[in-house]
């Protein structure tokens, strides 16, 4: 296994080193729709359309995935199933990356074959063999897929001990008590019989298929990564069984208070979201009301689909942007000084009023255009076939939101500025962040329901720095440093970035971070390792990917 | 909103009440734009009261009806009769293209003005929004829940001193108004609602104890608000009061549960 490990590392370095350091130029915030000539062609399969239950509205996750080990991110996407055989749809698929964002369907002979409903990816390497393997949470059992390293994929969901029968939405792993190997948490959502759904109801006086209010919801599950891929639930003895049984559709595994155990935010449906508190032992405690995350400013729970990360008050410590329902805002809560607590800050930030029409789904703070600072991209899409503004102040179809920050604020970009695909409606849900076709910039690709996956090139340039962790000490799984923060400096100035599982909306995203720049000068890198371990790196040269190697 | 509006809908209703206009009178809106209430068409009376009554889509008929009228004489306040029952129904983007065409049609019928500016707030245009209530106060009395919709407006658009100035002078002249010290439960909540944005503008700059005071007067002023309580919570919380923010959030938490089984939204 350590050989194998070994010999891939070196084909990476190797491949590392020949990556040209790129061209400054200047910096630019605009996407192209590459979809056409990217390989990829799946439209995604979430039921019928319209959609006729909550079921039918609420999936669509996507992976990037660099399942080959050549240094480039390959996608996966679990796709979904139908009302009428939940267990048996069109399957996953799997493309294989060129490097330059043009994809081979290689399912066939992947040993893929998940027909489930697929929702949430989460990708780690829960055997420590030194490839990544994929978690998908789906209504039905979930499944985890192990990579042999060889371009294959074993089922491995019942020997490792998972394969949750009940609806789950999401899962992200982290080390969680910190022992090297990667624990798993999975949020699940409500108790749901497509042959019972429950009854209808009534938004803005028109007739709309029920739930989530009124469902009975799903404890999450925490399983502890117990070596050699297997699992075990600690639900119980952690303390998360402990809780209301909620609505959960995403999760976020990261340090969140700073006091270097990995904590876990789950953003809930319509009812409080947690903050799981690392007390450390594997034991946690529920802290969302405390901390200012489980409810808005106002103290109303919302709908809480997607989550984003990021810096946005520039004080080192994780702000939470969360995604919300139509006729509601969005909502960014920043940490408060000295304190273990977030605020609503989403009026301040300019985010409030103007995503109130919009439905919004994956999100994510990324420094897209390279000028130092994180940006924010929103994609949208209804759930109610019938929304429309005659009938719900809404659209079915919704055009995604992108928002540059200019100084303390976040502006809304148009698509004059940033490209067409920001002016097409759609029905989007999922969506993963990384550097697709290797220029060193963040590239999206997006998941819509009933829709087919689009691939939306970054045309950034400008100075930029995507660090990589590497943790290759043995037994250890957490080999990408999930859960570890990066500050980067650079002049007088620091910027912080997470490397992180989970967020977005049922999506996982490039294992990486990624840094625009203002200047070409070399910066200082400081490593906050997952479980707390500090390490400096005072001379690295920039426009390029670097990978830092704990020690 | 809910005393000013009650009071704005109601003073309609009223003038809509009052004896007809003859047809030769001219409209009272028109003849004195600047500082009398409006006046709205006897023939749109109907209408009228169907949105008071939540028969939303039976008083856009009714407004329609009278617009198919030959000759009717205010077709800007059919067309704002329109756009207030989708305001109603919070149905903004439909309500926007009403309450433009009835300011077309009819620039001084202020009402106009007021509600086209909440619609805008809605939908986050937040310019337009502005603009809206500053042609309503420069038409009309200076009304405290306009005022309160600049200082939204301003909270939105982080001009923290314009927001701060704007809650200040709502809660004065809703108290000049007569809402205090002994108020109406609606004009109460209005108050109160001044005062929880007032704590908004205070919580921005970090002035906790400003904050709180505001908070411990809104939550006075509405018990039943689970919204100030929640921010008193969260204050108490930084302030180091973990019991008192418990009891806080406790009383938030209590008003919330009331209000969902109430079927609010």
């Amino acid at each position: 296994m350590r050989a194998r490990w070994a010999a891939a590392a070196i084909a990476v370095a190797a491949l590392r080193a020949a990556l040209p350091a790129w061209p400054a130029a200047v910096p630019r915030l605009h996407f192209t729709d590459v979809t056409a000539r990217s390989g990829v062609d799946l439209v995604l399969t979430s039921g019928r359309s319209p959609s006729t239950q909550i079921l039918e509205v609420k999936g669509g996750g996507l992976a990037l995935i660099d399942y080959d080990a050549d240094g480039d991110l390959d996608l996966f996407l679990p796709n979904g199933a139908y009302l009428d055989a939940p267990v048996k749809g069109p399957g996953a698929r799997l493309y294989e990356n060129d490097g330059r964002m043009r994809f081979t369907d290689v399912t066939a002979g992947s040993g893929i074959d998940f027909q489930g409903w697929g929702m949430g990816v989460a990708v780690g390497d829960v055997d420590g063999d030194g490839f990544d393997d994929l978690y998908v949470a789906a209504y039905g059992p979930d499944a985890l897929l192990l990579n042999d390293g060889k371009k294959r994929f074993t089922d491995g969901t019942a020997r490792a001990g998972l394969g949750d029968p009940r609806w789950s939405t999401a899962a992200a792993f982290g080390d969680m008590d910190a022992d090297g190997d990667l624990d798993l948490y999975v949020a699940n959502y409500v108790e749901f019989d497509p042959a019972h759904p429950p009854p209808g109801r009534t938004f803005f006086g028109v007739p709309v298929f029920g739930g989530p209010s009124g469902m009975k919801g799903v404890p999450d599950v925490l399983y502890e990564n117990v070596g050699g891929g297997r699992f075990r639930d600690v639900s119980d003895a952690s303390g998360i069984a402990a809780a209301t049984p909620s609505y959960g559709l995403g999760v976020v595994v990261l340090d969140f208070d700073g006091d270097g155990k990995q904590d876990v935010f789950v953003g809930n449906d319509s009812m409080p979201s947690f903050l799981w508190v690392n007390r450390g032992g594997l034991r946690f405690a529920e802290q969302g009301l405390v901390a200012g995350l489980a409810l808005n400013g106002d103290g109303e729970p919302q709908a809480t689909m997607g989550i984003a990360v990021g810096d946005a008050n520039g004080d080192g410590r994780p702000d939470v942007f969360t995604t919300n329902f139509a006729n509601d805002t969005n909502t960014l809560r920043v940490s408060v000084p000295g304190q273990a607590a977030w605020e609503d800050r989403t009026r301040q930030y300019n985010l409030a009023a103007v995503s109130r029409p919009f439905l919004g789904w994956a999100a994510m703070f990324h420094d897209f255009d390279h000028d130092a600072d994180e940006d924010l991209v929103v994609f949208n899409g209804h759930v109610y076939p019938a929304a429309a503004p005659e009938t719900m102040d809404s659209t079915f179809r919704q055009t995604p939101l992108l928002f540059e920050r200019d100084g303390p604020r976040f502006e809304r970009v148009d698509a004059a500025r940033a490209g067409p695909w920001l002016a097409e409606a759609h029905v989007d849900r999922s969506a993963a962040f990384g550097d697709l076709d290797g220029d060193g910039d963040v590239d999206m690709v997006v998941g819509e329901l009933n829709g087919p996956v689009r691939l939306l090139r970054n045309d950034a340039a400008g100075h930029h720095l995507i660090v990589e962790l590497t943790d290759r000490r043995p037994g250890v799984g957490n080999r990408h440093g999930l859960g570890s923060r990066i500050v980067l400096r650079q002049g007088g100035a620091a910027q912080t970035r997470w490397v992180f599982s989970g967020g977005s909306f049922q999506a996982a995203s490039a294992p990486y971070a990624h840094f625009g720049l203002t200047t070409g000068d070399p910066v200082q890198l400081e490593v906050t390792w997952s479980d707390g371990v500090r390490q400096t790196l005072p001379d690295v040269r920039v426009d390029r990917r670097t990978v830092v190697e704990r020690r | 909103m809910m005393g000013v509006l009650a009071g704005l809908l109601a003073g309609l209703l009223a003038a809509a009440a009052a004896p007809a206009q003859s047809p030769a009178d001219p409209p009272a809106a028109a003849a004195a734009p600047a500082r009398k209430p409006p006046v709205l068409d006897a023939g749109l009376t109907a209408a009228f009261r169907l949105i008071r009554t939540g028969r939303y889509p039976e008083a856009r008929r009714a407004a329609e009806a009278y617009l198919a009228q030959d000759g009717a004489r205010h077709p800007g306040q059919a067309q704002f009769i329109l756009g207030l029952s989708y305001h109603r129904q919070r149905l903004y983007e439909s309500a926007r293209g009403h309450f433009v065409r009835a300011l077309e049609l009819e620039p001084d019928y202020v009402t106009a003005h007021f509600f086209h500016g909440f619609t805008l707030l809605n939908l986050g245009r937040l310019d337009e929004a502005r603009a809206a209530f500053e042609s309503y106060l420069a038409r009309g009395p200076e009304d405290a829940e306009a005022v309160f919709g600049l200082g939204l407006v301003a909270l939105e658009q982080d001009r923290v001193d314009d927001a701060e100035r704007a809650f200040q002078r709502a809660i004065s002249l809703a108290r000049a108004a007569g809402m205090g010290p002994v108020v109406s439960p609606d004009a109460s909540e209005d108050l109160a609602r001044y005062h929880a944005r007032l704590a908004d503008v205070h919580l921005r700059r970090g002035d906790l104890a400003k904050a709180r005071a505001d908070l411990e007067r809104s939550v006075e002023l509405w018990p039943d608000h689970f919204e100030p309580w929640h921010k008193l919570a969260l204050v108490l919380r930084r302030l180091g009061d973990a019991a008192g923010a418990d009891r806080a959030q406790a009383r938030s938490d209590e008003a919330f549960r009331r209000r969902t089984a109430r079927g609010q939204p």
